[in-house]
């Protein structure tokens, strides 16, 4: 079952408005840098189980490709990219304009989907870090292949903690992908985390605005 | 002199590590200045390390200026992102270069930037050679195109084969169709060239030697008592003129069988199978229809010296004992079936161009629009079958 009820519907549409802005960024960062038009939008944001996470993004034998970033701080979380095995290997491939693609993943590709991972993952843990207001070291980028849930529970001990799940929608040129950014966190970030978007809320209601 | 403290000791060997180290390691300030500058960058940049400290990376790489990397390293200083800048995404991003530096070749490289902890914060540049894995991956691309050719080399000889083969199969089923025509058209031709000489020999010919029979049996008659030799000579006369009237008839038969014409193809078969199979001393079955059939011309024809020909060649190889002959008709098409119950044939002797029989008997079905078989009959024996459009 899916834990929307964790947020109201304003603490929600607020988060996702805020990823879209995140992503909005690293779309532009990324069709400066392949000279392509990329776009990247976030059309829903949620709480779910880990389990649940793991079934959302696909079924368990499917391979995935994952990018994945540590923060560490004043909470612990590590952020995923998960897009599917071939289709990120089509999508990377445009955009390093390979006209001969060999079956499996090459170095050079594996590094090129690596920054692409880093540059969505950037903008998302920019935007969690400004809205919680903490300070962090975030970890370099690290490139995995694996089943769905080799990849989501590969990294933590197996607890069904919640975890947010931004659906995210990639395209260059005619290829789309579909895609999940997961943060994986330990409790005390969750209520921390609703603080904040309500700061945040009060703060804008009361006309002061806010820099994300 | 005082002796270096244990931190002391492990910050000369960190020193030591890093400028060894087989990777680029550049170190900048909060301002872009240059902290750490390793011997690898000292290698491949061409810039010495005293030359380096302290200095803006900017002013030492001016091409860096408000490009990506530039600004990725902004963000690693103010934000703390670290960033991976792959190089299949950017080109020689820091203008540093294969050694001998001389050659001037750019270096590919994989650049990470990584914020390092604690106040005021610094960035670590630590830059990696793509070289060899550029040239690693370029080497099994190229394989991959060398086998991806061949195989399409490969796969369009296969379809040139396979075209050729058809053409082939077109041409020879053509030439098969053609040759199949002509014997059709050559044996119609034959047989109107033999039922003509048939028609001369009973017209002209026959006239002929019933007058000479005429006139002999008249002189017989009218001549009275002849001397010995001569009444022995006109016998012998009449004698040899009659033979010469059944050598005829049989000629006649054998090229026109006037049974046909005048009695049918039922009677016809009857007839034929009859003096065959007292000949050779067969057992003889016979399914044939009660009442004459209404079949063209050519097909009675066919129909008579396909079995004329089973007859002969039973005759002929299978030392057979027991003949049946069938004869069946539906409004579509005719049966015909001739059996013995002789040695049979194998398969060498039914493909041998000596049997011209079982090729003629072919043809002559073929010409009819039929299918024509040779079947082998247990224990032993051969059975002929032919069906052909009515």
């Amino acid at each position: 079952m899916i834990v929307d009820a964790v947020l109201n519907p304003l603490q929600q549409d607020t988060l996702t408005e805020f990823f879209n802005i995140a992503m909005g960024r690293a779309a532009a960062t990324l069709s400066r840098m392949v000279s392509e038009e990329v776009s990247l939008s976030v059309p829903q944001m949620r709480f779910v189980r880990r389990s649940e996470a793991a079934d959302l993004i696909g079924a368990t034998e499917d391979r995935v490709c994952s990018v994945m970033q540590t923060l560490r701080g004043h909470f612990a979380a590590d952020a995923m990219l998960i897009f599917p095995e071939t289709r990120s290997l089509e999508i990377v491939r445009v955009m390093i304009g390979d006209t001969l693609p060999l079956e499996d993943i090459t170095e050079m590709e594996q590094e090129a989907m690596t920054e692409v991972g880093n540059i969505i993952l950037n903008a998302c843990i920019g935007t969690l870090s400004n809205l919680l207001d903490g300070d962090f070291t975030i970890g370099l980028p690290s490139f995995r292949v694996g089943s769905c849930s080799e990849i989501l529970n590969g990294f933590r001990p197996a607890l069904d903690e919640l975890v947010l799940l931004l659906h995210i929608n990639f395209s260059v040129e005619r290829y789309a992908i579909q895609g999940y950014v997961v943060f994986l966190q330990d409790v005390a970030a969750f209520s921390s985390f609703v603080e904040s978007i309500d700061r945040f809320l009060e703060r804008a209601m009361n006309g002061a605005g806010a820099g994300m | 002199m005082t002796q270096p403290t244990r931190s002391e000791g492990l910050a000369e060997l960190g020193w030591q590590a890093l400028a060894s180290l087989n990777v680029g390691v550049i170190v900048v300030d909060p301002d872009e200045r240059v902290r750490v500058w390793n011997g690898w960058i000292v290698a491949h940049s061409g810039i010495a390390e005293a030359e380096a400290l302290d200095r803006p990376l900017r002013t030492l790489f001016p091409s860096l200026e408000g490009g990506y990397l530039h600004e990725t390293l902004r963000a690693a200083l103010e934000l703390g992102h670290p960033s991976v800048l792959s190089h299949s995404l950017h080109e020689a991003q820091l203008p540093l270069y294969g050694l001998p530096l001389g050659a001037q070749v750019p270096l590919m490289q994989h650049v990470h930037l990584i914020p390092l902890p604690g106040t005021p914060r610094h960035c670590m540049i630590q830059v990696t050679d793509a070289s060899a894995a550029l040239k690693r991956e370029a080497m099994l691309k190229r394989k991959a195109r060398l086998l991806q050719e061949s195989l399409e080399l490969q796969h369009s000889l296969i379809n040139e084969l396979e075209h050729s083969q058809d053409s082939l199969e077109l041409l020879v089923q053509e030439r098969t169709t053609q040759l199949e025509e002509l014997a059709g058209h050559l044996q119609d031709l034959s047989e109107r060239e033999k039922a003509k000489l048939a028609r001369e020999l009973h017209d002209e010919l026959g006239a002929i030697l019933t007058a000479i029979r005429i006139d002999i049996s008249w002189l017989q008659r009218s001549l009275g008592e002849l001397p010995p030799m001569g009444a022995a000579k006109l016998q012998r006369m009449l004698t040899n003129l009659d033979r010469g009237i059944q050598l005829k008839r049989r000629i006649m038969e054998g090229m026109r069988p006037t049974l046909l014409s005048t009695f049918g193809i039922v009677v016809t078969l009857r007839e034929l199978v009859r003096e065959v199979a007292a000949l050779n001393q067969w057992a003889l079955t016979l399914h044939l229809p009660d009442d004459d059939l209404q079949l063209s011309e050519e097909l009675s024809i066919t129909v008579f010296r396909v079995t004329q020909e089973a007859l002969t060649n039973a005759a002929k190889y299978a030392e057979a004992t027991r003949v049946s002959i069938v004869l069946s008709v539906d409004e579509r098409e005719l049966l015909l079936a001739v059996e013995d119950n002789g040695v049979g044939i194998n398969e060498q002797d039914a493909q041998a161009p000596r049997r011209h029989g079982i090729l003629g008997m072919k043809h002559r079905v073929f010409a009819r629009g039929g299918s024509f078989e040779l079947q082998k009959v247990a224990p032993h024996g051969t059975r002929v079958v032919a069906r052909m459009p009515r």
